[in-house]
Protein backbone atom coordinates (compact mmCIF):
# COMPACT_ATOMS: atom_id res chain seq x y z
CA UNK A 1 0.00 0.00 0.00
CA UNK A 2 2.99 2.24 0.99
CA UNK A 3 5.15 1.80 -2.10
CA UNK A 4 1.84 1.78 -4.55
CA UNK A 5 1.17 5.60 -3.20
CA UNK A 6 4.89 6.29 -3.71
CA UNK A 7 4.31 4.73 -7.10
CA UNK A 8 1.82 7.80 -7.68
CA UNK A 9 4.10 10.73 -8.84
CA UNK A 10 5.88 8.22 -11.26
CA UNK A 11 2.58 7.36 -12.93
CA UNK A 12 1.88 10.90 -13.37
CA UNK A 13 4.96 11.77 -14.87
CA UNK A 14 4.23 9.03 -17.45
CA UNK A 15 0.88 10.08 -18.14
CA UNK A 16 2.13 13.66 -18.53
CA UNK A 17 4.67 12.69 -20.68
CA UNK A 18 2.22 10.52 -23.45
CA UNK A 19 -0.09 13.22 -23.28
CA UNK A 20 2.58 16.18 -23.98
CA UNK A 21 3.97 13.82 -26.63
CA UNK A 22 0.80 13.49 -28.10
CA UNK A 23 -0.28 17.27 -28.55
CA UNK A 24 3.51 17.80 -29.82
CA UNK A 25 3.11 15.39 -32.73
CA UNK A 26 -1.00 16.59 -33.61
CA UNK A 27 0.84 20.52 -33.30
CA UNK A 28 3.63 19.55 -35.89
CA UNK A 29 1.08 17.92 -38.09
CA UNK A 30 -1.26 21.10 -37.60
CA UNK A 31 2.00 23.22 -38.79
CA UNK A 32 1.33 22.31 -42.30
CA UNK A 33 3.83 21.66 -45.27
CA UNK A 34 6.97 22.98 -44.77
CA UNK A 35 8.47 25.64 -47.55
CA UNK A 36 10.33 22.92 -49.43
CA UNK A 37 7.22 20.38 -48.96
CA UNK A 38 5.17 23.71 -50.80
CA UNK A 39 7.71 23.61 -53.45
CA UNK A 40 7.75 20.10 -53.79
CA UNK A 41 4.08 20.14 -54.09
CA UNK A 42 4.06 23.14 -56.70
CA UNK A 43 6.79 21.48 -58.74
CA UNK A 44 4.58 18.46 -58.88
CA UNK A 45 1.55 20.40 -59.90
CA UNK A 46 3.68 22.09 -63.19
CA UNK A 47 4.45 18.76 -64.05
CA UNK A 48 0.71 17.62 -63.98
CA UNK A 49 0.31 20.50 -66.41
CA UNK A 50 2.61 19.17 -69.04
CA UNK A 51 1.63 15.55 -68.85
CA UNK A 52 -1.91 17.45 -69.65
CA UNK A 53 -0.81 19.24 -72.40
CA UNK A 54 1.18 15.82 -73.49
CA UNK A 55 -1.76 14.11 -73.50
CA UNK A 56 -3.72 16.32 -76.09
CA UNK A 57 -0.50 16.66 -77.85
CA UNK A 58 -0.12 12.68 -78.21
CA UNK A 59 -2.80 12.11 -80.76
CA UNK A 60 -1.85 15.03 -83.07
CA UNK A 61 1.59 13.19 -83.05
CA UNK A 62 -0.05 10.07 -84.25
CA UNK A 63 -1.73 12.04 -87.19
CA UNK A 64 1.56 13.69 -88.21
CA UNK A 65 3.15 10.16 -88.17
CA UNK A 66 0.36 8.87 -90.50
CA UNK A 67 -0.34 6.32 -87.29
CA UNK A 68 -3.66 7.22 -87.18
CA UNK A 69 -6.52 9.11 -89.62
CA UNK A 70 -6.50 12.87 -89.89
CA UNK A 71 -9.40 14.40 -87.39
CA UNK A 72 -9.87 17.80 -88.32
CA UNK A 73 -12.49 18.24 -85.09
CA UNK A 74 -9.93 16.06 -82.90
CA UNK A 75 -7.41 18.45 -83.66
CA UNK A 76 -9.71 21.33 -82.89
CA UNK A 77 -10.42 20.53 -79.86
CA UNK A 78 -7.09 19.23 -78.62
CA UNK A 79 -5.27 22.22 -80.34
CA UNK A 80 -8.33 24.26 -78.06
CA UNK A 81 -7.19 22.26 -75.01
CA UNK A 82 -3.35 22.88 -75.59
CA UNK A 83 -4.34 26.61 -75.89
CA UNK A 84 -6.14 27.32 -72.23
CA UNK A 85 -3.50 25.12 -70.34
CA UNK A 86 -0.55 27.00 -72.02
CA UNK A 87 -1.95 29.88 -70.85
CA UNK A 88 -1.60 28.48 -67.10
CA UNK A 89 1.87 27.88 -67.72
CA UNK A 90 3.18 31.21 -66.43
CA UNK A 91 0.68 31.04 -63.65
CA UNK A 92 1.99 28.14 -62.48
CA UNK A 93 6.06 28.90 -62.42
CA UNK A 94 5.04 32.75 -61.08
CA UNK A 95 6.77 31.56 -57.81
CA UNK A 96 10.61 31.28 -57.65
CA UNK A 97 11.36 27.07 -56.52
CA UNK A 98 15.19 27.43 -57.19
CA UNK A 99 16.35 27.49 -54.10
CA UNK A 100 14.81 24.52 -53.17
CA UNK A 101 16.22 21.38 -53.84
CA UNK A 102 13.30 19.44 -55.88
CA UNK A 103 12.83 16.83 -57.89
CA UNK A 104 12.01 19.06 -61.20
CA UNK A 105 13.51 19.88 -64.85
CA UNK A 106 12.92 23.61 -64.24
CA UNK A 107 16.14 25.11 -64.44
CA UNK A 108 16.75 28.22 -62.51
CA UNK A 109 16.81 30.33 -65.58
CA UNK A 110 13.12 31.02 -65.47
CA UNK A 111 13.16 33.10 -62.82
CA UNK A 112 16.73 34.89 -63.40
CA UNK A 113 14.94 35.82 -66.74
CA UNK A 114 11.00 35.37 -66.46
CA UNK A 115 10.51 38.24 -69.28
CA UNK A 116 11.96 35.63 -71.56
CA UNK A 117 10.45 32.63 -70.12
CA UNK A 118 6.89 34.20 -70.38
CA UNK A 119 7.53 35.26 -74.16
CA UNK A 120 8.07 31.73 -74.89
CA UNK A 121 5.57 30.48 -73.16
CA UNK A 122 3.23 33.01 -74.67
CA UNK A 123 4.85 31.48 -77.94
CA UNK A 124 3.04 27.89 -76.94
CA UNK A 125 -0.64 30.01 -76.47
CA UNK A 126 -0.41 31.72 -79.93
CA UNK A 127 0.93 28.66 -82.11
CA UNK A 128 -1.76 26.55 -80.31
CA UNK A 129 -4.62 29.08 -81.01
CA UNK A 130 -3.27 28.84 -84.88
CA UNK A 131 -3.25 25.15 -84.79
CA UNK A 132 -6.89 25.01 -83.53
CA UNK A 133 -7.86 27.89 -86.15
CA UNK A 134 -5.95 25.61 -89.22
CA UNK A 135 -7.17 22.47 -88.69
CA UNK A 136 -10.40 22.71 -90.29
CA UNK A 137 -7.87 23.36 -93.37
CA UNK A 138 -7.00 19.91 -94.16
CA UNK A 139 -3.83 17.82 -93.15
CA UNK A 140 -1.26 20.19 -94.79
CA UNK A 141 -1.63 23.11 -93.01
CA UNK A 142 -2.75 22.22 -89.86
CA UNK A 143 0.49 20.02 -89.29
CA UNK A 144 2.62 23.27 -90.56
CA UNK A 145 1.41 24.75 -87.91
CA UNK A 146 1.61 21.67 -85.52
CA UNK A 147 5.44 22.05 -86.36
CA UNK A 148 5.19 25.54 -84.98
CA UNK A 149 3.60 24.43 -81.81
CA UNK A 150 6.74 21.69 -81.53
CA UNK A 151 8.69 24.29 -82.54
CA UNK A 152 7.04 25.95 -79.26
CA UNK A 153 7.62 23.60 -76.82
CA UNK A 154 11.34 23.05 -77.89
CA UNK A 155 12.34 26.55 -78.28
CA UNK A 156 11.66 26.96 -74.07
CA UNK A 157 12.97 23.18 -73.11
CA UNK A 158 16.13 24.05 -75.24
CA UNK A 159 17.10 27.12 -72.43
CA UNK A 160 14.75 26.32 -69.13
CA UNK A 161 14.75 22.73 -69.06
CA UNK A 162 16.99 20.43 -67.45
CA UNK A 163 19.07 18.26 -70.19
CA UNK A 164 20.37 15.21 -69.18
CA UNK B 1 39.43 15.08 -137.55
CA UNK B 2 42.03 12.54 -135.58
CA UNK B 3 40.91 10.42 -132.83
CA UNK B 4 44.04 10.45 -130.60
CA UNK B 5 44.60 6.72 -129.96
CA UNK B 6 44.21 5.81 -126.07
CA UNK B 7 46.86 4.97 -124.08
CA UNK B 8 46.58 1.17 -123.48
CA UNK B 9 47.11 0.28 -119.71
CA UNK B 10 46.51 -2.82 -118.23
CA UNK B 11 44.11 -2.88 -115.47
CA UNK B 12 45.87 -5.27 -112.99
CA UNK B 13 47.96 -3.97 -110.79
CA UNK B 14 48.24 -0.49 -112.68
CA UNK B 15 48.30 1.58 -109.84
CA UNK B 16 51.12 -0.71 -107.75
CA UNK B 17 53.28 -0.32 -111.41
CA UNK B 18 52.42 3.14 -110.56
CA UNK B 19 56.76 3.85 -109.80
CA UNK B 20 56.44 7.32 -108.28
CA UNK B 21 53.78 6.94 -106.31
CA UNK B 22 51.68 3.63 -103.63
CA UNK B 23 48.15 3.02 -103.09
CA UNK B 24 48.25 2.33 -99.40
CA UNK B 25 44.45 3.14 -98.46
CA UNK B 26 41.29 2.00 -100.63
CA UNK B 27 38.82 4.00 -101.70
CA UNK B 28 36.12 2.57 -100.48
CA UNK B 29 38.19 3.30 -96.65
CA UNK B 30 38.39 6.91 -98.00
CA UNK B 31 34.66 7.38 -99.01
CA UNK B 32 34.11 5.55 -95.82
CA UNK B 33 36.35 7.89 -93.26
CA UNK B 34 34.81 11.63 -95.27
CA UNK B 35 31.56 10.29 -95.11
CA UNK B 36 32.00 9.87 -91.15
CA UNK B 37 33.26 13.01 -91.06
CA UNK B 38 30.45 14.15 -93.52
CA UNK B 39 27.76 12.68 -90.71
CA UNK B 40 29.26 13.93 -87.30
CA UNK B 41 29.44 17.38 -89.06
CA UNK B 42 25.97 17.23 -90.30
CA UNK B 43 24.63 15.41 -87.20
CA UNK B 44 26.15 18.52 -85.03
CA UNK B 45 25.22 21.25 -87.36
CA UNK B 46 21.64 19.32 -87.30
CA UNK B 47 21.29 18.87 -83.59
CA UNK B 48 21.79 23.13 -83.43
CA UNK B 49 19.42 24.19 -85.73
CA UNK B 50 16.85 23.11 -84.04
CA UNK B 51 13.09 21.19 -84.03
CA UNK B 52 13.10 21.21 -87.83
CA UNK B 53 16.24 19.46 -88.80
CA UNK B 54 15.63 16.48 -86.00
CA UNK B 55 14.34 14.09 -88.75
CA UNK B 56 17.58 15.24 -90.63
CA UNK B 57 19.89 14.66 -87.95
CA UNK B 58 18.60 11.43 -87.42
CA UNK B 59 19.83 10.10 -91.04
CA UNK B 60 22.95 11.39 -90.47
CA UNK B 61 23.14 9.26 -87.37
CA UNK B 62 21.71 6.18 -89.79
CA UNK B 63 24.21 6.53 -92.14
CA UNK B 64 26.80 6.92 -89.38
CA UNK B 65 25.77 3.23 -88.03
CA UNK B 66 25.90 1.80 -91.40
CA UNK B 67 29.71 3.52 -92.00
CA UNK B 68 30.87 2.17 -88.78
CA UNK B 69 29.32 -1.07 -89.58
CA UNK B 70 31.69 -1.41 -93.07
CA UNK B 71 34.16 -0.12 -91.60
CA UNK B 72 34.05 -2.90 -89.19
CA UNK B 73 33.98 -5.66 -91.61
CA UNK B 74 35.93 -3.83 -93.82
CA UNK B 75 38.83 -4.26 -90.94
CA UNK B 76 38.22 -7.72 -91.54
CA UNK B 77 38.11 -8.63 -94.97
CA UNK B 78 39.46 -5.60 -96.82
CA UNK B 79 42.63 -4.41 -98.11
CA UNK B 80 45.84 -4.65 -95.81
CA UNK B 81 46.11 -1.15 -94.55
CA UNK B 82 42.55 -1.36 -93.73
CA UNK B 83 42.43 -4.51 -91.63
CA UNK B 84 42.05 -4.20 -87.92
CA UNK B 85 45.14 -7.51 -88.07
CA UNK B 86 47.48 -5.34 -89.68
CA UNK B 87 47.36 -2.30 -87.60
CA UNK B 88 46.59 -3.17 -83.85
CA UNK B 89 49.64 -3.62 -81.84
CA UNK B 90 50.43 -4.14 -78.25
CA UNK B 91 51.48 -1.68 -76.00
CA UNK B 92 55.00 -2.22 -76.75
CA UNK B 93 54.43 -0.87 -80.24
CA UNK B 94 52.89 1.53 -78.86
CA UNK B 95 55.13 2.86 -76.92
CA UNK B 96 58.00 2.62 -79.21
CA UNK B 97 56.04 5.16 -81.61
CA UNK B 98 55.31 7.37 -78.79
CA UNK B 99 58.95 7.82 -78.52
CA UNK B 100 59.42 8.83 -81.89
CA UNK B 101 56.50 11.83 -81.47
CA UNK B 102 59.47 13.93 -80.74
CA UNK B 103 61.06 14.84 -84.34
CA UNK B 104 61.18 13.99 -87.97
CA UNK B 105 63.18 11.51 -89.00
CA UNK B 106 61.43 8.55 -87.11
CA UNK B 107 60.21 4.98 -89.08
CA UNK B 108 57.07 6.03 -90.80
CA UNK B 109 54.32 3.08 -90.92
CA UNK B 110 52.62 2.65 -94.52
CA UNK B 111 48.87 2.98 -93.17
CA UNK B 112 48.00 3.29 -89.52
CA UNK B 113 50.96 3.60 -87.09
CA UNK B 114 50.60 2.03 -83.91
CA UNK B 115 49.24 4.98 -82.15
CA UNK B 116 46.57 5.92 -85.05
CA UNK B 117 45.47 2.59 -85.09
CA UNK B 118 44.11 2.10 -81.72
CA UNK B 119 43.12 6.02 -82.18
CA UNK B 120 40.87 4.84 -84.94
CA UNK B 121 39.52 2.15 -82.63
CA UNK B 122 38.40 4.91 -79.92
CA UNK B 123 36.93 6.77 -82.58
CA UNK B 124 35.38 4.61 -83.83
CA UNK B 125 33.88 3.36 -80.49
CA UNK B 126 32.87 6.89 -79.44
CA UNK B 127 30.83 6.95 -82.72
CA UNK B 128 29.20 3.64 -82.02
CA UNK B 129 27.77 5.00 -78.68
CA UNK B 130 26.81 8.05 -80.52
CA UNK B 131 24.85 6.99 -83.17
CA UNK B 132 23.45 4.05 -81.06
CA UNK B 133 22.20 5.94 -77.93
CA UNK B 134 20.59 8.16 -80.68
CA UNK B 135 17.90 5.34 -81.48
CA UNK B 136 16.37 5.22 -78.44
CA UNK B 137 15.81 8.92 -77.13
CA UNK B 138 12.94 11.62 -78.00
CA UNK B 139 12.74 14.88 -77.32
CA UNK B 140 9.03 14.87 -75.18
CA UNK B 141 7.74 16.36 -78.17
CA UNK B 142 7.64 15.04 -81.76
CA UNK B 143 10.68 13.03 -82.27
CA UNK B 144 11.28 9.94 -81.02
CA UNK B 145 14.45 7.61 -82.01
CA UNK B 146 13.52 4.33 -83.49
CA UNK B 147 14.03 2.08 -80.71
CA UNK B 148 12.46 4.67 -77.80
CA UNK B 149 9.51 2.84 -77.44
CA UNK B 150 11.93 0.01 -76.35
CA UNK B 151 13.16 1.27 -73.07
CA UNK B 152 11.31 3.06 -69.94
CA UNK B 153 11.34 7.22 -69.93
CA UNK B 154 14.11 6.91 -67.37
CA UNK B 155 16.66 4.52 -68.92
CA UNK B 156 15.99 7.24 -72.13
CA UNK B 157 16.61 10.14 -70.38
CA UNK B 158 19.69 8.14 -68.65
CA UNK B 159 20.58 7.54 -72.50
CA UNK B 160 20.25 10.90 -73.37
CA UNK B 161 22.90 11.96 -70.56
CA UNK B 162 24.98 9.70 -72.42
CA UNK B 163 24.51 11.17 -75.99
CA UNK B 164 25.30 14.54 -74.73
CA UNK B 165 28.69 13.88 -72.40
CA UNK B 166 29.37 10.76 -75.49
CA UNK B 167 29.35 13.97 -77.77
CA UNK B 168 31.75 16.05 -75.97
CA UNK B 169 33.87 13.30 -75.84
CA UNK B 170 34.08 13.13 -79.42
CA UNK B 171 34.38 16.99 -79.75
CA UNK B 172 37.64 16.37 -78.02
CA UNK B 173 38.52 13.14 -79.95
CA UNK B 174 38.22 14.96 -83.39
CA UNK B 175 39.88 18.08 -82.20
CA UNK B 176 42.68 15.75 -80.78
CA UNK B 177 43.03 13.69 -84.14
CA UNK B 178 42.79 17.16 -86.41
CA UNK B 179 45.83 18.73 -84.01
CA UNK B 180 47.68 15.05 -84.20
CA UNK B 181 47.42 15.56 -88.25
CA UNK B 182 48.92 18.92 -87.93
CA UNK B 183 51.81 17.60 -85.38
CA UNK B 184 52.70 15.24 -88.53
CA UNK B 185 52.62 17.68 -90.93
CA UNK B 186 54.42 19.89 -88.86
CA UNK B 187 56.91 18.14 -86.77
CA UNK B 188 56.94 15.49 -88.14
CA UNK B 189 56.87 16.37 -91.77
CA UNK B 190 54.44 13.32 -92.62
CA UNK B 191 51.78 14.75 -94.52
CA UNK B 192 48.60 12.01 -93.73
CA UNK B 193 45.64 14.53 -95.50
CA UNK B 194 46.85 13.94 -99.17
CA UNK B 195 47.11 10.43 -98.80
CA UNK B 196 43.58 9.92 -97.37
CA UNK B 197 42.54 11.91 -100.24
CA UNK B 198 44.03 10.25 -103.00
CA UNK B 199 44.72 6.83 -101.54
CA UNK B 200 49.00 7.32 -102.20
CA UNK B 201 51.94 7.95 -100.36
CA UNK B 202 55.21 8.57 -102.11
CA UNK B 203 57.55 5.74 -102.99
CA UNK B 204 60.39 7.79 -101.06
CA UNK B 205 57.88 6.60 -98.03
CA UNK B 206 56.48 3.50 -98.82
CA UNK B 207 58.20 0.64 -99.96
CA UNK B 208 57.03 -1.14 -102.84
CA UNK B 209 55.70 -4.60 -100.88
CA UNK B 210 53.60 -2.09 -99.09
CA UNK B 211 51.27 -1.18 -101.52
CA UNK B 212 48.22 -2.50 -101.77
CA UNK B 213 46.87 -4.15 -105.22
CA UNK B 214 43.81 -2.66 -105.75
CA UNK B 215 40.38 -0.94 -103.83
CA UNK B 216 38.69 -4.25 -104.01
CA UNK B 217 35.63 -2.64 -105.33
CA UNK B 218 33.82 -5.92 -105.98
CA UNK B 219 34.66 -6.81 -102.62
CA UNK B 220 33.45 -3.62 -100.89
CA UNK B 221 30.36 -3.50 -102.85
CA UNK B 222 29.22 -6.66 -101.05
CA UNK B 223 30.24 -5.32 -97.80
CA UNK B 224 28.70 -1.84 -98.46
CA UNK B 225 25.02 -3.94 -99.34
CA UNK B 226 25.28 -5.74 -95.93
CA UNK B 227 25.80 -2.77 -93.94
CA UNK B 228 23.48 -1.17 -95.74
CA UNK B 229 20.72 -3.68 -95.54
CA UNK B 230 21.82 -4.55 -91.80
CA UNK B 231 20.96 -0.36 -90.92
CA UNK B 232 17.36 -1.01 -93.14
CA UNK B 233 16.83 -4.30 -91.24
CA UNK B 234 17.10 -2.20 -87.62
CA UNK B 235 15.15 0.25 -88.59
CA UNK B 236 12.79 -1.74 -90.52
CA UNK B 237 12.46 -3.96 -87.29
CA UNK B 238 11.80 -0.78 -84.89
CA UNK B 239 8.64 -0.90 -82.95
CA UNK B 240 5.66 1.01 -84.01
CA UNK B 241 5.83 4.43 -82.04
CA UNK B 242 3.29 4.40 -79.33
CA UNK B 243 0.41 7.30 -79.99
CA UNK B 244 0.59 8.72 -75.99
CA UNK B 245 -3.44 9.47 -75.82
CA UNK B 246 -3.36 8.30 -72.52
CA UNK B 247 -3.38 10.29 -68.73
Amino acid sequence: MRYLTNLQPLKLTVVASLVLTATLSVSAIAEGPTPAEQAQATADTRQGLFKIIGRYFGPIVGMARGQIPYDAAVVEYNASKINQLASMSTDLFSKDTSEFDLETGALPGIWKNQDDFNAKAATLVETSAALAAAASEGKGPAMKAFGKVGGACKGCHDDYRQQD
Amino acid sequence: MTVPPTPVTTPVNKVAQDQAHRLIWDLPLRLVHWSIALCFAGSWITAEAGFDWTETHFTFGYCTLGLILFRLLWGLVGPTHARFSSFLKGPRHVWRHVQHLRQAGGPEAPGHNALGGWAAVILLTALTVQAGTGLFLTDDIFYAGPYNPMVSADTASWLAGVHHWSFRVLQGLVATHLLAIAWYQFRLKQNLVVPMLSGKKSAARVAASDAIQSSALWRALIVALVAGLSVWLLLYLAPEPIVADYF
